[in-house]
């Protein structure tokens, strides 16, 4: 359940990795396993020593607006099968306008729900472990 | 009310309403018989009553009737008989083993974990379970009678003696201190095992 000022872990290599949550892109609800976001980075990786190579150029930076998708959440969600779910943190990665992920590489697990959006099967890919 | 007057036979008004009605004519015309009020029937209809529910309560014998549908051997029922010895007990670990397309019997996924409460309620009793997967702490609420449950297997029971459960529900594994961590190694043991006895 994340609504406005709700706090994620970013879980990809983007740059971020925290982001307050200012926009839900779900009519009338709270975000849920599955649900995209429009999201404020809060903390980002340091860079290091900056080199102008393209590689080492991280992505993000603090204080970027961008849209999002929840992969866990502490909420427990209920599948058809009258199971219940949760995980210990709130997680996201960010994503383009298509739902494609900006990073390359996602690290943790992310919940299954994503595999009935349809559209996120990329970010299913990625994931190190899908539960 | 109007009254007639019989000396000049004309009708005379004797009330504040300024009309005639049909029951005020006919008392009128044929004043000596009874007046033509209504009169409810003779016979009222007295139907016999409907049966009632069968039970009063359908619950626990709807409750036996999905039990014997769903659990036809017992043994899911028997994990959670208070009064089996051999029954699942917080801190036990466990692997859940559910078809994931149900009702096809084909796709099997697992979930291992610590059972860290078990919520007793006839037919929609639920194992409450927790691992860490990828360092990250997942939990895991199966209704233990459902059909997509194939089998729970329990892979370690008793903990080291100086970690004595005393509790029903250890929600007190959700931080840090007392989290217990991934039951991976157990569950890996547990298969080795099983491999050898083969």
């Amino acid at each position: 359940m994340i609504g406005l000022k709700g706090r994620l872990n970013v879980i990809d290599n983007s740059g971020a990795t925290l982001v307050e949550c200012i926009q839900v892109l779900r009519a009338g609800s709270h975000a849920r396993i599955g649900d995209e976001i429009v999201c404020v980075v809060q903390r980002s990786r340091t860079v290091g020593v900056t080199q102008g190579n393209q590689q080492s150029q991280q992505k993000v930076k603090r204080g970027d607006v961008r849209h999002a998708l929840v992969v866990r959440t502490k909420k427990e969600v209920r599948r058809p099968d009258g199971r219940y779910i949760k995980f210990d943190d709130n997680a996201c990665v960010l994503i383009n306008n298509k739902g494609e992920p900006l990073g390359s590489r996602i690290l943790g697990i992310v919940g299954a729900e994503l595999r009935d959006k349809g559209k996120y099967s990329k970010i299913l890919t990625l994931a190190q472990r899908v539960v | 009310m109007a009254a007639l007057c019989r000396s000049c036979m004309t009708l005379r008004l004797t009330s504040t309403r300024s009309y005639i009605t049909r029951s005020s004519l006919s008392r009128l015309t044929s004043p000596d018989k009874a007046p033509a009020r209504y009169t409810a029937p003779r016979e009222i209809p007295i139907h016999a009553a409907l049966p009632g529910p069968p039970e009063k309560n359908p619950m626990p014998s709807l409750t036996q009737r999905l039990m014997d549908r769903y659990d036809v051997s017992g043994e899911k029922a028997a994990l959670v008989r208070r009064d089996n010895p051999d029954r699942i007990r917080p801190g036990h670990v466990v692997s859940v083993f559910t078809y994931t397309n149900y009702p096809s019997k084909a796709g099997v996924s697992v979930f291992s974990g610590y059972v860290i409460g078990i919520r007793r309620a006839g037919l929609e009793t639920c194992l409450m379970l927790r691992n860490q997967l990828v360092k990250t702490g997942v939990e895991l609420r199966i209704p233990l009678f459902s059909p997509t449950v194939r089998e729970v297997r329990i892979i370690k029971r008793d903990p080291p003696s100086r970690r004595r459960i005393r509790r029903a529900k250890l929600f007190y594994f959700r931080k840090p201190e007392h989290d217990r961590g991934s039951v991976a190694g157990f569950v890996k043991a547990d298969e080795a095992a099983r491999q050898r006895k083969k």
